[in-house]
Formats: structure tokens, C-alpha cells, sequence
């Protein structure tokens, strides 16, 4: 019984002091909050760096935010949208528009915000009458409506020409016709959206929201007004692409109906669904991907969107939960690798056949 | 029971649910015929009947999943024939599902959470974790533990066994502090062990909730209620106190002469014993 305790005593002092275990043990505690901050630091850099990358990175947050909000009532409410590069359309029309007429860049942003929020209230009352399929061809044709407009009221959008955008708010000394400081304030724009939604989702509404894509009819019985949980978050979701609408427009200095038409939606729903549904974390990955595709790859391959349809078909079979999902597999992983360390006591106590009591006290 | 009495209008206030003549149609099929039944605060009251005879429909029409096509439905007084189910939920409804209905993809914790916050105001708060809602988290543990469900907070339902899935349909109905509680069939598909665990469940809930509950399993519904009606064809047969109806020999008729879904049930074999 001696010799059994003492071989556990030695596999349980291996196994704590080996550098091994303890670099392991080590990465997966820390791994989410370093991967951020490296994340965060590289951003950074390139969005200073004032090179060509910058304006890749601007874009990669500019799509994050409304695949973000996308996610949002799509990952968590199962109300996947085909539409929502209409309302990020509509908040860079909304900047563009009021320029024209003679606003201050500050008050074209409000305008901006208020037509998208107000367009989202009129049409989230069709929107949230309809679920399922219909629900996905009713934002279809709201966004199809919102490009016709773009694209045939010439008088107020410029037509196919599009709108140019010259002059950039600025706050004292910030300029967003600098380059950088646009480049750092979209990422603190995209930091307040990605923490504002990492906390709705955690909120009672957030529980709301995947209640009703579980179990919408019990949802209701238990005194939930499943209509207004749709409505706000229809609402939320289309401000967010609003918000990324008003700083493309910041970036790039014109609007066209290329921004919204339907090539758009697309590719917000392949950033959502490649980067992983139900994460508010995981579309971010999946601008980055596609964004890449679109800017990187489609200067060396001409048929990048052929690729792009492979990479996506790959991602499904492979791994349903998209990048996300791959990145939690690998975490679990990790947790197996690391455990062993835990549970040891129990292994000894096995393998000595010692006195349960004892063991149980020196766990403790 | 003097609740079954017809009421002057003064008195009724005091009926926790009252139908008056509801009818409800499917095309040709008339589901629910001109059923007209009081339910007394407090009251233990069954409904049995045949396989397909309008039960659950009855159920729907009161929880207001379904519109009646002619009648009126009283809640405590009040007038909820045209209220939406998640009204008639804020009135002081609630109810279980005979398939059990529940988040499938939610924990058991976040199941109970989201019917914690069903009637309060909360439920459409954004920026605020629902973890942080010490009180109602309490509720959603207390009630989990009250049940034996408190070891299983951080389970889906796919890990629970069919006994605690029952036991947490019949919780998420509690946790809404409901007055009245419809139950639907809450014992189906339950072993003689679980049956006696929902049927101690039922029994202890507070005696000034007032109870409607469907069950086929006459040695369950003996338990827990003391008053019957009886549906069949989507009719009220008859009603009365648990033992004469089951003396009664229409009744007995309808579960045991005409060879209906239920006559070769054990169940029926109790009442059987009864003649």
C-alpha cells in the first residue's frame, strides 16, 4: 500500500512540475485573452502603417459590423437575413445624400442614423410577420428594393455613377480625412458594436432571442411577446450594418449601388456562416476571410470566386460551426491535454488501492 | 362542490376560469361543442376522455393558441377570448404541452431563466447579463432544486431522462407564478416510478393554485384532482366529484363498451374494478 501511494505521490509530482502540462495548462487559460490582444496589436499596426493594408483592415472591420449584426438575429434568433447590405447601403446613401444637400459631415451622420433606423422600424413590421424561408425572401426583396432605389432614382443617388464623399467629420484635433485616425476610429467603432453585442447576448433579450429560434410557441405561453423580441432585434441588426454603412462611405469616399446589391448580402451571410452562426465573434473571422478573398486573392486568380464557392462548400462539410467551430474543437483539445493533471488522485487511489478516506482527505 | 352551481352574476368573480358555450370547428369536424364549465379558485379539476376527444383542443383555446369559433372564456372575471397567449400569460395563465416543449438548445438553467423572466419587465432588458439577476437567478436554482432537478442545471435537455424532461415541462410553467395551471397530460410516457414522482410533484403544489389537468392514467388523475369532466365527440358528457364519475354509466361506457382507444389500457381496467 506504501510503495502504490508513493508511485502516485511521484506521477502526480511529474505530472505538476512537467514544463510540458504547464505550458499547456498555461495556453488554454490564456489563450483567448492573448489571441485578443495580439489580434488587437497587429490590427493596430497595419491600420497605422498608412500602407495598402490599412484600407484591407478597415474594410475587414467595416464588414464585421454588419456581419456582427447579422449574427445577432441570425446565430441567435434563426432569423437569417438577405438583406442586410441594403440598410449598410442605406446609411452610406443617408451620409452621401445629406452632403449633397448641404449638411455638415456630424449632421449627415445623424441623418444617416435616423433613416436607418426609421426605414428598420417601418419594415420590420412585414419583417417580423413572416419566419423561416419567407422570413429569408422578405429581407431579400426589402434589400432589392433599397438597391432599385439607389440604382433608378438618379435625380437623388446619382444612378449608377454613385455619390461622392468628400468632406469627413472631425472631433478637435481628429480628422477622419486622415487615413489613420479613420483607420483608428473604425476600430474603436467596431470594439463599442463588438462589446455591445457580446453583452445583448448574454442579456435576458439575448436569452429571448434563442429561445424563440428553439421553441417560439412555449416562448410565448411563458408570457413572451415574440413579435416585439423580433422587432427590436430586426431593428438592432440593421442599425449595426447602418453604422458599418456610414463608415464605408467615410472610407471609401463614394457610395454606389454596388455597395447593396445583392452580390453583398451574399457575401454577409458566407462571412456569418463560414466564420461560425451564434458567435458574435466568429463573422468577424469570417470577414477576414472574405475579405481577403475579394481583395488578395482576386488580384493573383481571376476566377477567385470559384475558389471562394470551394473554400465555402469545404467549410461546411468539414466544419459545420464554421472557423469558429474549429477554433473551439481545438480549445477542447487542449482542456483533454491539460486535464490529466486533475483527476490524478483518483488514479492513484485506483492503482494503490488505498484507503478511500485518506485519499479523499489529502484531494481536499 | 358548489362551484358547479349555477352562480349569480355577483359570485362570478370568484371563478378562477369559466367557459361559456365554446364551440370550436375544423371545417366539417366540430372539435368543441358548446362546452360550458366553471373551475373554482383552488379547485383540483380533471378532464378525461377519448383519443380525439377535443382535450387538448380545449387546452389550445384556453391558453389562447387557437381562436374559439364561438363562445367566451372568463379568467378570473375578465374576458380573455380574444387575448393572445402571451396575454392570458400575464393574466395569470399557464400551461404544460402534452409533447413536451422545451429550449432544446438552452441548458436547463438558461430554460428556467428565460420562464423566470417571462412576466417581469426584464425579459426585454439588453445591456445587463441575465447571470447578474441575483433574485430571479435564485428563483431558477430553487425551483430546480425543489424538483430534483438541481444537480442538472448546466444539462441540456438531451441529457435528461424522460422522468426529469416531464418534470421540467411541468417547472417552466411554475416558474411564471401562474393562478391558473393548465397541465397536459403530464404523466404521458412515464414509468410507474416516474408517475409517482410527477403525481408528488402535482401534490405539492400550492393549494391556492388553481389546476386543470388532462391525464389518461386514471390511477395518476385519482391522485391529484377531486373533480371530473368529461369530454367525447368534443362534448361535455358529464362532470362531478372524481368517484361518481367514475360510477357513472356513460362513462363507463365510453371507456369499456365501445371498444375506444382506451379500453385495453390498464387504466381503464381500473375503473373496471370500480363496476
Amino acid at each position: 500500500m506504501s510503495a502504490g501511494s508513493r508511485t502516485g505521490e511521484r506521477l502526480r509530482s511529474v505530472t505538476s512540475s512537467s514544463p510540458v502540462r504547464w505550458a499547456l495548462a498555461g495556453s488554454d487559460r490564456a489563450a483567448v485573452p492573448v489571441a485578443s490582444i495580439a489580434a488587437l496589436a497587429v490590427v493596430t499596426y497595419f491600420l497605422l502603417s498608412g500602407s495598402y493594408l490599412s484600407t484591407i483592415f478597415e474594410d475587414v472591420l467595416i464588414y464585421a459590423i454588419a456581419a456582427m449584426g447579422l449574427d445577432f438575429l441570425g446565430g441567435y434568433g434563426g432569423l437569417v437575413s438577405l438583406g442586410q447590405a441594403g440598410f449598410l447601403g442605406l446609411g452610406a446613401y443617408g451620409v452621401g445624400i445629406a452632403e449633397v444637400h448641404g449638411y455638415g459631415p456630424w449632421a449627415s451622420v445623424g441623418i444617416a442614423i435616423g433613416v436607418v433606423l426609421g426605414f428598420a422600424a417601418v419594415t420590420a413590421l412585414v419583417a417580423v410577420r413572416v419566419s423561416g424561408i419567407t422570413y429569408v425572401i422578405t429581407t431579400l426583396a426589402i434589400g432589392q428594393i433599397l438597391w432599385g432605389l439607389s440604382f433608378q432614382w438618379t435625380s437623388l443617388t446619382g444612378g449608377d455613377n454613385g455619390i461622392p464623399v468628400s468632406a469627413q467629420p472631425s472631433v478637435g484635433p481628429f480628422d477622419l480625412a486622415s487615413q489613420r485616425t479613420l483607420g483608428i476610429a473604425t476600430l474603436v467603432v467596431f470594439l463599442v458594436v463588438f462589446g455591445v453585442l457580446l453583452l445583448m447576448v448574454q442579456s435576458p433579450f439575448g436569452l429571448a432571442l434563442r429561445g424563440m429560434r428553439s421553441n417560439e410557441r412555449r416562448l410565448r405561453s411563458l408570457g413572451y411577446q415574440t413579435a416585439v423580441v423580433r422587432y427590436l432585434g430586426y431593428v438592432i441588426a440593421s442599425l449595426m450594418a447602418g453604422i458599418a454603412g456610414i463608415l464605408y462611405v467615410f472610407a471609401n469616399n463614394l457610395v454606389s449601388p454596388s455597395t447593396l446589391e445583392f452580390s453583398q448580402d451574399g457575401f454577409l451571410v458566407l462571412m456569418v456562416i463560414l466564420g461560425g452562426l451564434g458567435t458574435i465573434w466568429g463573422p468577424v473571422l469570417g470577414a477576414v476571410v472574405i475579405v481577403l478573398f475579394q481583395q488578395e486573392v482576386s488580384i493573383y486568380l481571376s476566377r477567385w470566386q470559384t475558389l471562394m464557392g470551394v473554400v465555402f462548400i469545404a467549410a461546411v462539410i468539414f466544419t459545420p460551426d464554421g472557423i469558429a467551430g474549429l477554433l473551439k474543437a481545438a480549445r477542447r483539445v487542449l482542456h483533454r491535454a491539460v486535464r490529466p493533471t486533475r483527476p490524478d488522485p483518483a488514479v492513484a487511489a485506483a492503482g494503490s488501492g488505498a484507503a478511500p478516506p485518506a485519499r479523499e482527505e489529502s484531494a481536499r | 362542490m358548489t362551484a358547479q352551481a349555477a352562480a349569480p352574476a355577483g359570485t362570478q368573480q370568484a371563478h378562477a376560469l369559466e367557459v361559456v358555450n365554446l364551440c370550436r370547428s375544423f371545417g366539417a369536424l366540430q372539435a368543441v361543442r358548446d362546452v360550458s364549465l366553471t373551475v373554482a379558485p383552488g379547485a383540483r379539476y380533471g378532464v378525461i376522455g377519448p383519443n380525439g376527444a377535443g382535450k387538448t383542443t380545449l387546452f389550445n383555446i384556453l391558453s389562447g393558441e387557437l381562436r374559439p369559433t364561438s363562445g367566451t372564456i372568463r379568467l378570473h372575471g375578465r374576458d380573455v377570448t380574444r387575448r393572445t397567449p402571451p396575454q392570458r400569460a400575464a393574466l395569470g395563465l399557464g400551461r404544460t404541452f402534452q409533447i413536451t416543449r422545451l429550449f432544446t438548445d438552452l441548458t436547463v438553467r438558461e430554460n428556467l431563466t428565460l420562464a423566470v423572466h417571462g412576466l417581469s419587465r426584464s425579459k426585454l432588458q439588453l445591456l445587463r447579463p441575465w447571470r447578474s439577476y441575483r433574485k430571479e437567478q435564485q428563483r431558477a436554482q430553487d425551483l430546480a432544486a425543489s424538483f430534483g432537478l438541481g444537480n442538472r442545471l448546466d444539462s441540456r435537455p438531451r441529457e435528461l431522462s424522460h422522468g426529469e424532461l416531464r418534470e421540467l415541462e411541468v417547472l417552466l410553467a411554475l416558474a411564471t407564478e401562474p393562478r391558473v395551471l393548465l397541465l397536459d397530460e403530464p404523466a404521458a410516457g412515464l414509468s410507474p416510478a416516474e408517475r409517482v414522482d410527477i403525481q408528488s410533484l402535482i401534490k405539492q403544489l400550492p393549494p391556492e393554485l388553481t389546476l386543470v389537468v388532462i391525464e389518461h392514467d386514471m390511477n395518476v388523475l385519482r391522485e391529484v384532482v377531486d373533480w371530473v369532466a368529461v369530454l367525447h365527440h368534443g362534448q361535455l358528457v358529464t362532470q362531478g366529484p372524481m368517484n361518481e364519475v367514475q360510477q357513472h354509466r356513460e362513462v363507463r361506457e365510453l371507456y369499456l363498451g365501445t371498444g375506444s382507444g382506451l379500453s385495453a389500457s390498464p387504466d381503464a381496467a381500473g375503473t373496471a374494478g370500480d363496476r
